[in-house]
């Protein structure tokens, strides 16, 4: 299946290049970086790892309204070879108004696949895509948006639940299929007041379809029976509010500071079976909490764009099953376990365009991120520095 | 088979607005003319500052950028500009308009919701996502 995904993209990359009308309509952007994390799986095993990734995006306008592109990436990792991973990415972007009309109208649909080694090819997934968003502008200064998203996830290699002689389960049904609805409303505004300044507030509804076991609330501990008929299909629902206030520091400095508050519905009643919110792990990005970031993007220096940024979140994540490694036999070996973490995350990244006269953009890139975070489980309180160097060229 | 009609509706209502926008005349007022300070994509940079070379860098914070010669490419920035009509719209690719319009519709792609906020966090330079991408990426790679 992993081989047959990489061929069907290799084949419709080829496709779409040797197809192309003219160059003017079709644009190929190369990138090579090489990156260097010194936590790999974010965990105080602070393991730390080298990768090398190579990506081709492909992008073909057909109509002045369609984008059409393909994009192939392959990372590959120095030490935890089983990481390595292939992603391919088609889809298109419609935009069927004119630049000068006072509506937009941005129709997006994408497919993308990820596929891993045998180690951890239970996370090969499937990505099914489509953003539909709306847009007014009253005046070359204001715009409100209206718009539907739509993700659906399907984990082709999940992992089975498996008993040992006891009876007792020893891994779990991974069960990490979901899709998600997300709608949301906002606007923005520029203004001049001691300085050029903008202010954006977005708010959004969203709802996961998800498989969960209902939390017990008597005990923390339980055995997990191979005969269970627990799991539900269910609805996971979120609300969430967000301003964000920009500001040009002269004609070189720009600064932009976003909050973000969200917040599940009825959230401690589901328990995310066979997953967990580590690594890879689909319920890693699942939380409920506020953050806040602040950026800073930057022409001072002459000919590069530099940013840089700091961000803290507060994470409440799902419950998850744990499996407990300990000689209490008297004891169930999982117990439902809460996590909240206390992050704060910074960056720095430089980038030198040159232009070219073909038009032709040849771009270096540094990035370096760093992590500190803090959780009531102790296998979460890590920092993590990695950095990243890459060349793109666009042509 | 409601719930299936609920999403249905979504789109269709979105579509209806839609053809209202082409409706002729339904255009932005003073494209042509200078409409100073605007950020939509909430960078802090004003989208409008031409950007004539197109490396990313606006023509007055850019060294490189020759005035004379209408920079130092001379291929079209289309992201730098509202103004259509200052290069004719029979000489412009595909790619050129649909940047153009790209550019219009900016806003709409700049959605912080859903189950996944802090990912657009970090760089935007698009080159890897690194430590700080998001909640579910670790050493480049995300879910």
């Amino acid at each position: 299946m992993s081989r047959l995904t990489i061929h069907l993209f290799a084949i419709l990359a080829l496709t779409i290049v040797m197809s192309c009308p003219s160059a003017a309509q079709t644009k190929i952007e190369f990138q090579a970086a090489k990156g260097f994390t010194d936590n790999l799986v974010q965990d105080t095993s602070s393991a730390d790892d080298a990768y090398t990734s190579a990506k081709v995006s492909v992008k073909v306008y057909p109509l002045s309204g369609l984008e059409i592109n393909l994009k192939n990436e392959y990372t590959l990792y120095r030490d935890l070879e089983q990481l390595s991973n292939f992603k391919g990415d088609i889809g298109f972007t419609y935009l069927p108004l004119g630049y000068s009309s006072r509506f937009s109208l941005y129709i997006n649909g994408n497919f993308n696949s990820t596929v891993y080694r045998k180690q951890f090819q239970f996370y090969n997934v499937d990505n099914y895509d489509s953003y539909i968003s709306f847009g007014f502008s009253p005046a070359a200064v204001s715009q409100f948006r209206i718009g539907w998203t739509y993700n659906n996830a399907k984990y082709s290699n999940e992992l089975k639940a498996e008993p040992n002689e006891y009876g007792i389960l020893t891994t779990f049904d991974m069960m990490a299929d979901n899709d998600t609805h997300e709608l949301f409303v906002g606007g923005t505004q520029s203004f001049e007041f001691l300085g050029s300044n903008a202010f954006d507030f977005e708010t959004g509804y969203s709802w996961k379809n998800l498989t969960y076991v209902t939390t017990p609330d008597t005990s923390d501990r339980i055995f997990l029976n191979p005969n269970r008929d627990t799991l539900k299909d269910g609805q996971l629902k979120s609300f969430y509010v967000s301003p964000r206030y920009s500001r040009s520091m002269g004609n070189k400095i720009g600064l932009s500071l976003i909050y973000i508050y969200r917040s599940f519905k009825n959230p401690d009643v589901m328990t995310i079976p066979g997953g967990s919110t580590g690594f890879l792990s689909p319920w890693a990005s699942v939380y409920e909490g506020q953050s806040m970031t602040g950026i800073l993007k930057t022409f001072v220096v002459p000919n590069f764009i530099v940013s840089g940024g700091v961000g803290y979140w507060d994470k409440d994540f799902l419950i998850t099953e744990y499996a407990l490694i300990d000689d209490r036999i008297s004891t169930p070996p999982y117990i439902f376990r809460d996590r909240h973490d206390y992050q704060w995350k910074y960056f720095l990244s430089v980038q030198k365009p040159f232009p070219l006269r073909s038009g032709s953009l040849i771009e270096p890139a540094l990035q370096i991120d760093y992590i500190d975070n803090k959780s009531d489980i102790p296998d979460y309180m890590y920092t993590n520095f990695s950095i990243l160097a890459a060349v793109k060229i666009k042509m | 088979m409601r719930k299936f009609r609920r999403l249905l509706l979504i789109p269709t209502v979105l579509f209806g607005l839609a053809l209202l926008a082409v409706m002729p005349g339904i255009t932005l007022a003073g494209t042509d003319a200078d409409v100073g300070f605007a950020d939509f994509d909430g960078d802090g940079i004003n989208d409008n500052a031409p950007d004539d070379d197109g490396d990313g860098i606006p023509n007055d914070a850019d060294p490189d950028y020759m005035k004379d010669t209408g920079g130092q490419s001379g291929f079209i920035n289309f992201s730098a500009s509202l103004k259509a009509t200052a290069i004719d719209d029979a000489l412009l690719t595909n790619y050129d308009k649909f940047g153009k319009k790209r550019f219009s519709a900016r806003a709409l792609t700049e959605n912080r919701c859903g189950f996944t906020s802090d990912e657009g966090f970090g760089s935007d330079i698009g080159i890897g996502i690194g430590a700080a991408g998001g909640g579910a990426c670790a050493g480049g790679v995300c879910r």
